[in-house]
């Protein structure tokens, strides 16, 4: 395997997505070739580093005006007992 | 008392449709603030987020007497979520404008910085952060909506495929693509960064 194609390849790789044979042949060549260990490593991080992307919490307004109009007020909420 | 926390989806779903409206809520409760997230990082700005989660919801409501379970309620809501969020793009400005020839090869030979030694925790600071939202925020429509759902939602292949109306390959490819570009721009970033904290270094 040359570098163009690891590159090609590095996101299916990272995924799990490559076939034995072909995985053998990418780890083959990660040994020997720094700069597509730098490729690999660093994609590797980039797709960590997004995993962690923040889930933010949905402003009150919002969250009371969806619960509306979905009519979940009628069902009682227990933080609307105004 | 139904203690509806400790039901699976498919339950609250057998739930909704044999009439009891209350396990909605739940499954409400289970997505909403996901959905939100998907929902405001697709269309950049708060007030159309809050629209499509409106939709989805209210949609999702009326469709779930028809909904068979031939995908699992995540993947179906994702993708009622997905469609409005692109419908608000779309009324602004065309999308799917790129297409999936492979770009690899005009890609030019960027300087490469190895930012993945250092553990992730001593990275992922509040600049870090601001910064991946950026970057996120600047991918063409096209990459951003398989990015969010592949790698931010942790959904597979196969759901981005299904939600999207794409082959899986197709998928892979945008993928891959909004990756190499993320990667480009988190290399940069690193590389200037890393520039500041050694200048910190010598003039303390
Ligand atoms: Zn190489």
């Amino acid at each position: 395997m040359n570098c163009k194609e690891v590159l090609g390849k590095m996101s299916e790789f990272l995924d799990a997505e490559l076939m034995d044979t072909v995985c053998d042949q990418l780890r083959e060549h990660l040994e020997k070739c720094e700069h597509c260990r730098i490729e690999v490593n660093t994609v590797r991080r980039t797709i960590e580093i997004f995993q962690q992307m923040e889930c933010k919490s949905v402003p009150g307004h919002v969250h009371e005006k969806l619960f509306k109009t979905l009519r979940f007020d009628t069902i009682g909420d227990p933080e609307e007992n105004k | 008392m139904t203690d509806y926390a400790k039901k699976t989806d498919v339950e609250l779903v057998a739930d909704v449709q044999g009439g009891d409206q209350a396990a909605y809520r739940f499954l409400v409760e289970r997505y909403y603030r996901k959905i939100y997230n998907l929902a405001l990082r697709l269309v950049r700005n708060s007030e159309d987020a809050e629209d499509v989660l409106q939709e989805t919801f209210v949609s999702a409501y009326k469709a779930l007497p028809n909904f068979k379970g031939q995908s699992a309620f995540g993947t179906w809501i994702y993708r009622i979520a997905t469609n409005f969020g692109l419908m608000k793009l779309r009324g602004k400005k065309p999308v799917f404008v790129s297409l999936d020839e492979p770009r690899d090869n005009d890609m030019p030979n960027i300087e490469l910085t190895d930012f993945s030694a250092n553990p992730l925790e001593e990275v992922l600071d509040t600049e870090l952060r601001e910064k991946m939202e950026q970057a996120v925020s600047a991918l063409p429509d096209d990459m951003r909506t398989v990015f969010l759902l592949r790698d931010v939602e942790g959904m597979s292949n196969a759901e981005v495929a299904e939600i999207l109306d794409l082959s899986v390959p197709a998928v892979k490819s945008r993928l891959h693509r909004t990756r190499l570009q993320l990667r480009e721009q988190l290399s940069r970033y690193f590389m200037e960064r890393g520039g500041r904290s050694s200048q910190k270094a010598m003039n303390p």
